[in-house]
């Protein structure tokens, strides 16, 4: 089998099933009430009952607190360094398209730091889930204010209250090209294992904003409890610019998946351009005489 | 202005020693094109040659220069003074004639009034030929005026001009059978034109019989050149090490391993990213590596330092990861299109804590090929990143090398584990960090149900874990270093292909370094030799951890140790002395974004064997 013919969610051999709580890795370190805890739960969840193979799943984060998610979980982990979870997870999938690739990460490490690798990973489509981890304040650091922060918010590195105001990552992605833009809440966990699942189900790259709140150092819980909905049926999927009009003007906070869209990732693209694509379907598995054969094509076109 | 013959008679002189010819004109007027013609067509007639090539940093416009040194024994390097210059205007007379030994033969373009250019010198053989004139008048194309000075010079040197014309049709295939007749037709009448005018302006047909016969021969089959430039040797090297993913961000003059790679890669399987800056290629390296797929990256000094916190975290974290820093003069963004060695302590030292790593650098274009594959074996082996100084001088010089077969170069790491050969591991109970003797621990990849773990920068026990603990961060350290330990005793034991030497084992004063001034070095250690005064030299290729003993062991009972380098400070020299290699040390540095001259090199032992 090709590599890039593997299964969206690969699956444990037949009769193996996991429980929820199988999937879970060491002890989470969060502050209790923190709302990483319900993705965690979402997130096992959706694992269990889609029977998901932990060796062929490969977990990236960033730094802050979302970044230990990897950790959290039993599977493959990469817990990297602040912001460049982006970069990282493009490369696992590309040598490894056979491994279901998340990424996680926090506001900060996304949307400052990790910024300019945004539109770029969404630009090559490739076929990862990125759960961007929406706090609206940097937790590790213990406050700070993060580039969704409302303004006017007071911290301790913003005593007069936040001066900028804030982005809109959905509608960053909606605009980079994303072909997969949903939102989800925390204490919503069974509409979030949902569109976790979605997400990763899309073939492409996924965008989810996941609003989690920081109950040590900005308690969102009541907020947004009051804010949240459900996108109703009558939203399109496919129309980008409802889809731009729901993320950009809507009153409250609706979730749900705003955008989705088939295009053809990275790897299809490449594989499409490149005369030898029967080899690079076979990706990364060495052959010594087809290897020795290149090498001297290459040497060939020197003399 | 001596008579033709004398100039004939001390060219055939010079050729015996080999001869070097240096063309140079405005960018844009093809002097890169006819440099390389005259490589492709030398290294075709069976010769060793190497090329060296100066170009402004503007897309356009701007002074360049391509020299074409060439001989019947392998070179050292491409440096020296000039015999022929091939001049495409007057400032080109004005800026390079120096370069060219008294004696020696300047062509340059016609002036329609008959008058010479301002200054010409009158030590060497200057003759007119009209290449614009032609190209306008001949040819209503003003493009092919460096074809009908190359025909020119094909004539000069009795080269056969067929395999001028095999190049251009090669080279400008693409573009069309018209412009491929229209450089054609230039070359002839170049050819033509110079043949009235120079015959006998030295010609290789004075070789003896006998060596035209070894010429001949290895031109045939049997002894095949290739015509090959660092980059490209480096990514050859690397795609046979086992490269199957790359990434990078352009960046002169490590730009054409990019595409290279983007060219060549997925033929082997492999995956090709041009990332958004060089953060983000080494951090999907270090994806791809965890991946278990062996990757690289390639960039120059200002590249370097946007990776030195994702050199920490591949240090920290254990994956095997290949970048190449392919020099330029810095610092910031300095001189894009000038050579410098200066980023020895970045690599070796950029980083924040103790972030011990692998750096290695070739000494010559050939080496690229072999440090190339190398740099795998090592990272893979050793699971930590192995940056690889190359230099813009090797990044760029062409040389003719002997064809090795695929088979030869194709060498493979073993495969970190993906069975379950584990230590027994059941889930959970895999230590990815395990602390071994040597520092390295048996590494699963994603896929094997045995090796479920995570990996991270922070710091970490046995399992990955993250852990704080005084005792972790000790022992933890102390494996990180270990492995570097364990490298640098393997290399001491067995130090082939990790060293060149060269010069009398009994000689009094000694040469040191690393990169790409092994060739000047060993060139100005052969003249002084021919003076009477015995010099040897050692070249060390791996940099960290550095072959320590070996040094001091060369460096024992010398009156002097001669330490070459391309920058000011001595980055080299400090370095021997901070770990640990005692000895006379002197150091000589250059600072002018140009390679040692073997002359330059002499100088400074013939002063020093005075003293
Ligand atoms: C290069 C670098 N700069 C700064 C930091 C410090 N740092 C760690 S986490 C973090 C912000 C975390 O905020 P966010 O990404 O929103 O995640 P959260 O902790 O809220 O989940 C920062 C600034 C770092 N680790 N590395
Ligand atoms: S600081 Fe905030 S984000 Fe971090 S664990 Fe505590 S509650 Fe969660």
């Amino acid at each position: 089998m090709s590599v890039l013919e593997t299964e969206v969610l690969p699956q444990l051999p037949q009769g193996v099933t996991l429980k929820p709580s199988d999937y879970k890795g060491i002890k989470p370190v969060w502050c209790p009430g923190c709302g990483d805890y319900a993705i965690l739960n979402a997130l096992v969840q959706v694992l269990a009952r889609n029977r998901v193979d932990p060796s062929k799943l490969a977990i990236v984060s960033g730094i802050g607190c979302s970044g230990r998610f990897p950790a959290f979980v039993k599977s493959y982990g990469f817990h990297g360094v602040h912001g460049r979870v982006l970069p990282v997870a493009t490369g696992l999938k590309l040598a490894r398209p056979d491994l279901t690739v998340l990424a996680v990460g926090g506001d900060g490490d996304g949307l400052a730091i990790g910024m300019g690798h945004l539109p770029h990973a969404v630009r090559r489509n490739v076929d990862l889930t990125y759960l961007l981890f929406d706090n609206h304040i940097y937790g590790l650091t213990k406050g700070q204010p993060s580039p969704t922060t409302e303004v006017g918010h007071k911290t301790h590195a913003s005593p007069f209250g936040v001066a900028e105001y804030p982005l809109n990552p959905l509608a960053l992605a909606l605009i980079a090209g994303a072909t997969f833009v949903g939102r989800g809440f925390s204490s919503h966990t069974k509409h979030l294992a949902d569109l976790i699942e979605q997400a990763i189900r899309h073939r492409g790259f996924s965008f989810v904003q996941i609003m989690t709140p920081c109950v040590t150092f900005n308690d969102m819980y009541k907020v947004w409890k009051e804010q949240a909905y459900e996108i109703g049926p009558d939203h399109d999927t496919s129309d980008f610019q409802a889809a731009l009009h729901l993320a950009t003007a809507a009153e409250g906070l609706p979730i749900g998946i705003f955008y989705q869209a088939e295009k053809p990732t990275y790897l299809d693209r490449l594989i499409a351009g490149v005369k030898e694509s029967e080899r690079l379907k076979e990706a990364r598995r060495y052959d010594d005489e087809a290897d020795a054969a290149g090498l001297d094509k290459l040497l060939e076109r020197l003399q | 202005m001596p008579a033709v013959s004398d100039a004939v008679k001390a060219l055939t002189v010079a050729r015996r020693q080999g001869m070097t010819i240096r063309v140079a004109g405005e960018s844009g007027e093809g002097v890169i094109t006819a440099g390389e013609m005259l490589t492709w067509a030398l290294g075709r007639a069976g010769l060793w040659v190497s090329t060296f090539r100066t170009y402004p940093a503007e897309i356009k416009g701007g002074p360049c220069m391509f020299q074409v040194r060439f001989d019947r024994r392998p070179l050292d390097s491409p440096m020296g003074p000039a015999d022929v210059l091939i001049a495409f205007n007057d400032e080109a007379v004005q800026l390079h004639q120096s370069a060219v030994r008294p004696g020696g033969v300047i062509l340059y373009d016609r002036h329609a009034d008959g008058s010479v250019p301002e200054g010409l010198r009158t030590d060497v053989t200057a003759r007119s030929v009209p290449f614009g004139q032609v190209a306008v008048e001949q040819l209503q194309n003003r493009l092919t005026k460096n074809m009908v000075a190359l025909g020119a010079t094909y004539a000069a040197m009795d080269l056969p001009l067929d395999s001028a014309k095999q190049f251009v049709a090669r080279r400008f295939a693409a573009k069309g059978e018209e412009v491929v007749s229209i450089n054609i037709r230039a070359l002839e009448l170049g050819h033509a034109l110079a043949r009235e005018q120079l015959a006998g302006l030295g010609r290789l047909a004075e070789l003896s019989e006998e060596e035209e016969q070894a010429a001949a021969e290895a031109a045939s089959t049997g002894k095949r050149r290739m015509i090959i430039s660092g980059n490209q040797a480096l990514a050859i090297g690397a795609i046979a090490g086992g490269c199957r993913y790359y990434a990078g961000y352009p960046i002169t003059p490590a730009s054409d391993i990019l595409e290279y790679m983007a060219a060549h890669l997925p033929s082997f399987g492999g995956v090709v990213v041009q990332t958004e800056d060089e953060m983000a290629a080494l951090g999907s390296v270090l994806g791809a590596s965890f991946g278990g797929v062996p990757a690289m990256t390639a960039t120059s000094g200002p590249g370097l330092s946007l990776m030195v916190e994702l050199i920490g975290l591949g240090v920290m974290s254990e994956l095997p990861a290949v970048i190449v820093d392919v020099q330029r003069a810095g610092p910031s963004t300095g001189m894009p299109t000038k050579t410098e060695q200066g980023d020895l302590n970045l690599a070796v030292y950029g980083g924040h804590g103790d972030a011990p790593r692998v750096v290695m650098a070739p000494v010559s274009v050939r080496d690229c090929l072999d440090v190339g594959r190398r740099a795998f074996e090592t990272a893979e082996a050793y699971q930590t990143p192995v940056i690889v100084l190359s230099e813009l001088v090797l990044a760029q010089r062409t040389e003719s090398l002997p064809v090795p077969s695929g088979r030869d170069i194709l060498k493979r790491f073993k495969p970190r584990t993906t069975a379950d050969s584990l230590d027994g591991a059941v889930n959970g109970a895999y230590r990815r960090y395990r602390r071994t003797e040597d520092g390295i621990s048996l590494a699963a990849v994603p896929g094997n149900p045995a090796g479920l773990h995570v990996i991270t920068g922070l710091e970490h026990d046995e399992y990955g874990h993250p852990s704080y603990e005084p005792d972790v961060h000790r022992e933890m350290s102390l494996k990180r270093w270990h492995k570097l330990e364990r490298l640098r005793r393997e290399v001491e034991s067995r130090p082939d292909g990790w060293v060149e030497r060269f010069g009398p084992e009994q000689a009094r004063i000694g040469l040191v370094g690393w990169g790409s001034t092994f060739g000047s070095a060993r060139e100005a250690a052969r003249m002084a030799e021919a003076m009477g005064i015995p010099v040897k030299g050692l070249w060390v290729k791996l940099l960290s951890p550095l072959p320590v003993q070996i040094l001091q062991a060369f460096v024992d009972g010398l009156e002097a140790v001669i330490v070459p380098e391309l920058n000011l400070s001595g980055q080299f020299a400090h370095y021997l002395q901070a770990r640990g290699v005692r000895g006379p040390i002197v150091q000589l540095t250059k600072q002018e974004g140009l390679p040692f001259s073997p002359d330059e090199v002499l100088a400074r032992i013939q002063e020093v064997a005075s003293r």
